[in-house]
C-alpha cells in the first residue's frame, strides 16, 4: 500500500518538471521518468511519425520504438542537444526508415497504383479547397514520394509541425542554411506537381511559378 | 482577423523564400487564420497550392492511446530484458515485428500455464539466466530450490527454461524450448 502510494507521489513530482529533468532521470535509469516523457511527447510525436508515414498504425509502431530507443540509448544523451530535438530527430530516422523499406515494397505494385490514380482523377475534378483530410493526405502521400528524404522531413518538420530552422536543422543533421534550401526546393515540387494535376489554379500562379525557376 | 490579401502576402513571402531562416509574421499569422477560416481557403490555395497541406489530417493522443504506448513500450523493454535483444528495424510488413512478439510470447505463456497448473512461485531459479534473477519477485530463494525439482520434472523438458516476471500486477510465465513444436 505504502509503495502504491509513494511510486504516485514520485510519478506526480516528475510531472512539474522539465524536459531536461525527465532525461536526466531516464539517463539516471529511472522508469517513471520515461513513464512521464511517454506521457508527454506521445502527440507531437505520434503527430510527426503520421504525416510522414501517412498511416496510425504504422505511426504508432515507430513512435513506441522511439520510446524504447530513447530508454535503450539513454546514456548517449547529449547535453547540448534540445530533449525535443533529440527525441524527434530519433522518431525522423525511424520513420525515414520504415518509409524506405515500404517503399521498397510498394515499387513492385506501381503500375497497379498508377492505373487507381488515372481512375480516380478521371472520376473526380474536384477543387482543392473542397477536398477532404483523408483525400489530403492521399494527395501529400503520392506527391512527397516525389520529395528527398531531406526536403519531405523539412517540409513536415517546419512547414506543418511549426519547428524553428534551427530546430529542423538539429533533427535532420544539417546546417541552417541547407535546411532553407530543402523547404524551398520542397515547397517548389509539391507546387508544381500539384499545379500539374489541378491546371486550374494555375492561372493565378503561372507568373510567380516562371520567377520561381 | 479578417482574411488577409493572399496573392501579396504569397509574393512578398516568394521573394526571401531561401533567404530568411524564419517566416515574416504577417505570413505566420495568415496561415493561422487560414486553419479556421473556411472563405479565404480558395484564395490561398491559389496563392501558393502548397498550402493545401495545412489540412493533413491530425493524429490526437487520448489517455488511452498513452496508455497503450506506455504497456507497449513496456513489453518491449521486458522483451529486451528477456531475450536480450528485441527486433526493431522497419518491419517488412506493417506491425508484424511487434505482433510476432507478442504472438509468441502469449503462445508460450499459454503453454506454461498449461503445464504448470499456473503455479507463479515454482521455477527453477538455477537455470534461469543471471539478468532475469535480478527482476524477480520477492520470494525466498531457499522455497523456490525446494519446489523446483518437482516442477521440471512435470514438464520434463531437459531444453526448457523457464521465466517467471512480476511486475505491478501482471505475472507472466514463459517457458522456452527450441525443441518445442507449438
Amino acid at each position: 500500500m505504502e509503495l502504491a502510494y509513494s511510486a504516485a507521489r514520485q510519478r506526480a513530482s516528475w510531472s512539474e518538471r522539465s524536459d531536461r529533468d525527465l532525461l536526466d532521470g531516464i539517463r539516471a535509469g529511472d522508469e517513471m521518468a520515461l513513464d512521464e516523457l511517454i506521457v508527454r511527447k506521445t502527440g507531437p510525436l505520434l503527430q510527426l511519425a503520421f504525416r510522414i508515414l501517412g498511416d496510425r498504425e504504422e505511426a504508432r509502431d515507430v513512435v513506441q520504438v522511439a520510446f524504447f530507443k530513447v530508454w535503450e540509448n539513454r546514456e548517449r544523451f547529449d547535453d547540448r542537444w534540445s530533449p525535443n530535438t533529440w527525441i524527434y530527430r530519433i522518431v525522423n530516422n525511424l520513420a525515414i526508415d520504415h518509409l524506405r523499406s515500404r517503399q521498397s515494397r510498394e515499387r513492385q505494385a506501381e503500375p497497379v497504383r498508377q492505373h487507381l490514380r488515372h481512375v480516380a482523377d478521371s472520376r473526380s475534378r474536384r477543387r482543392l479547397s473542397s477536398l477532404g483530410e483523408s483525400e489530403v493526405m492521399g494527395i501529400f502521400r503520392e506527391l512527397a514520394s516525389e520529395l528527398t528524404e531531406k526536403q519531405r522531413s523539412v517540409f513536415i518538420l517546419r512547414e506543418l509541425e511549426g519547428l524553428s530552422s534551427q530546430e529542423v536543422a538539429e533533427v535532420v543533421g544539417c546546417r541552417e542554411s541547407t535546411v532553407r534550401n530543402h523547404l524551398f526546393n520542397a515547397r517548389r515540387v509539391l507546387r508544381r506537381s500539384l499545379l500539374a494535376r489541378y491546371p486550374e489554379y494555375a492561372g493565378a500562379y503561372a507568373g510567380e511559378t516562371e520567377a520561381e525557376a | 482577423m479578417s482574411c488577409p490579401d493572399w496573392s501579396e502576402l504569397a509574393r512578398d513571402r516568394r521573394c526571401d523564400d531561401a533567404a530568411t531562416p524564419n517566416e515574416p509574421s504577417a505570413w505566420r499569422a495568415a496561415v493561422e487564420h487560414l486553419d479556421v477560416c473556411d472563405e479565404c481557403r480558395d484564395d490561398a490555395l491559389a496563392a501558393d497550392p502548397a498550402l493545401l497541406f495545412r489540412r493533413l489530417p491530425t493524429m490526437e493522443a487520448d489517455a488511452a492511446t498513452i496508455e497503450e504506448m506506455r504497456s507497449g513500450v513496456a513489453a518491449l523493454r521486458r522483451a529486451q530484458r528477456l531475450t536480450g535483444t528485441v527486433e526493431t528495424a522497419a518491419a517488412p510488413e506493417r506491425g508484424h515485428g511487434l505482433h510476432r512478439w507478442w504472438g509468441r510470447a502469449a503462445a508460450a505463456a499459454i503453454l506454461a500455464a498449461g503445464l504448470l497448473g499456473f503455479r507463479p512461485d515454482v521455477r527453477d531459479v538455477s537455470r534461469m539466466p543471471s539478468e532475469t534473477r535480478s527482476v524477480e519477485a520477492p520470494v525466498p530463494l531457499a522455497q523456490l530450490e525446494a519446489s523446483a525439482v518437482s516442477t521440471m520434472d512435470e514438464i520434463d523438458r531437459p531444453n526448457a527454461s523457464v521465466y517467471h516476471f512480476d511486475e505491478d500486477d501482471l505475472g507472466v510465465i514463459v517457458v522456452v524450448d527450441a525443441d518445442l513444436d507449438v
